[in-house]
């Protein structure tokens, strides 16, 4: 059985004037695996998120998404993955469904692939009766729903989703690891989350960033802890005797 | 860069919906309907009052100038109100990240805003010519003028709105990029008065670039290729600005 790669970064960097967001960061992703960005406020996940969502220019480096440059061929590219981004982009005055299949389409499906598209990611992300509401009017946990389902309506082969479960209950949040296990089983993918115990319960493999930099990599099923990774990666190298 | 006509028209439509929801856009037509039927109301009665011989101009002029003129002065203030919705309202509140990871180019974007936003512009070009039209069971028109009026003012109202658009482009903020429009929409109406102040240095230069120069010759009959090519080029100078810093932002 062949593993296939849906997303690949090499050397991502992005500056903001002087300032070094992101340094130089490689990996990759296969289908079926989810992958968990982890770090402290700051260190770089939404930016790195952004570029390989597309929606944020990279000032060094390379992705690749299912084989094709992001860069080269973005259409191609972005047609292949579903991105969440920490606020989900909504517009308050359209209706659930008329907003999913506006997206579903924006994202190249036809008219009539649309509406099963659209039925099934509501279906997915627990929308079911919700079409005709307004977005403006959805509580915090809806609309992340929303977000997500916006994400995935085009079944992607890559989905990124930026803290998906930040402002969430505890049961919505379950509702969420559900959902990414659930997406696991087709595509690739790949969160950023603050949350040790969402990643080390969900993800394969976690990347930790601190500065911008990948300071670690936790594998599942390592002995060592992902919190003891975590404070390790955080440690300053001089401090580690 | 290629565009695909599939995408230019669903970002259209969705903008389109989206203007006619806000209830921005219908208070600027009932503003602008109020103001302009109230000049033209003022422009039929003073016309009517004078004897044939103290008229200097014949009904149709009297109506493109004043019916018309005030109508561009609508556009000038509406348009760009709409055109902060189309980019930095997206930008402050992220919703311009769905387009920026959807496999859309930055110029389907910025054109499928625009054509939204050409809709209240053809709506509010109408509004004088179909008031002035009421007249034709009474009088006879110069349909002609009234075209050349109707043409300079769409286009008035079409470089107004990709000044909008443009500078919305280039902020977040919804209030600075109003305020960097009427700024630019206004230095473009007095840049001609400052033209008559150093005429002896540089002649035709200042007012050249002023928008309103270009728009009256519309407004007595003429179509002249350099007013057209002026608000051709303004528009796509716009356009152009605000499409590098769209692709600027996307990274594509």
């Amino acid at each position: 059985m062949t593993i296939e790669t849906v997303l690949e970064a090499e050397d991502l960097t992005r500056h903001f004037g002087t300032r070094l967001a992101v340094d130089g960061i490689h990996f990759r992703l296969s289908r079926g695996e989810v992958l968990g960005l982890l770090g402290a406020n700051g260190a770089g996940k939404t930016t790195c998120l952004d570029m390989l969502g597309g929606v944020l220019g990279s000032t060094r480096g390379r992705v690749w998404v299912c084989g094709l440059d992001l860069d080269e061929v973005p259409e191609a590219a972005k047609r292949r993955l579903g991105y969440l981004p920490e606020q989900p982009p909504l517009y308050p005055e359209m209706r659930v469904g008329e907003y999913l299949t506006f997206a579903a389409r924006l994202r190249g499906l036809g008219r009539y692939q649309a509406v099963p598209a659209v039925a099934a990611a509501m279906a997915r992300c627990g929308l079911g009766g919700m079409e005709r509401r307004r977005l403006g009017q959805l509580s915090k946990g809806y609309r992340q729903r929303v977000g997500i389902a916006q994400a995935i309506v085009h079944t992607p082969a890559l989905v990124i989703l930026d803290e998906p479960t930040s402002g969430l209950d505890p049961l919505q949040s379950a509702e969420f690891i559900g959902l990414i296990q659930t997406l696991a089983q087709s595509a690739g993918v790949i969160f950023s989350t603050h949350r040790l115990a969402e990643a080390s319960a969900l993800c394969h493999r976690v990347l930790i960033l601190q500065g911008g930099r990948l300071a670690g990599e936790w594998l599942a099923g390592s002995p060592e802890g992902l919190a003891s990774a975590f404070a390790t990666a955080q440690t300053p190298p001089e401090a580690i005797t | 860069m290629r565009l695909d006509p599939r995408s230019l028209v669903l970002i259209a439509g969705r903008e389109l919906w989206g203007l006619l929801r806000a209830p921005a856009l219908w208070v600027i037509l009932a503003l602008s309907e109020g103001v302009v039927a109230w000049v033209f109301l003022q422009t039929l009665e003073r016309f009517t009052a004078l004897d044939a011989p103290r008229r200097v101009a014949g009904l149709t002029l009297e109506l493109t100038l004043n019916v018309f003129g005030i109508a561009a002065v609508a556009l000038l203030f509406a348009v760009p109100v709409l055109g902060i919705k189309g980019l930095s309202e997206e930008f402050r509140s992220g919703a311009w990240r769905l387009w920026g990871s959807a496999p859309v180019t930055p110029l389907a974007v910025l054109l499928g805003k625009y054509l939204a936003l050409l809709v209240p512009v053809a709506t509010l070009t109408a509004l004088p010519l179909g008031m002035a039209l009421t007249l034709l069971p009474l009088v006879a028109l110069d349909l002609g003028t009234l075209g050349t009026a109707s043409l300079g003012l769409f286009l008035a109202g079409a470089l107004f709105a990709a000044i909008g658009l443009g500078v919305s482009a280039h902020t977040a903020q919804p209030a600075l990029a109003a305020a960097g429009s009427y700024a630019i929409l206004l230095a473009l109406s007095v840049v001609g008065q400052a033209g008559a102040v150093v005429r002896s240095h540089g002649e035709g230069v200042f007012e050249w670039l002023a928008w309103n120069e270009h728009f009256l010759p519309f407004l007595t009959g003429l179509v002249r290729s350099q007013d057209v090519v002026y608000f051709l080029l303004g528009i796509g100078l716009a356009l152009l600005l605000a499409k590098r810093r769209l692709a600027r932002r996307i990274g594509s």
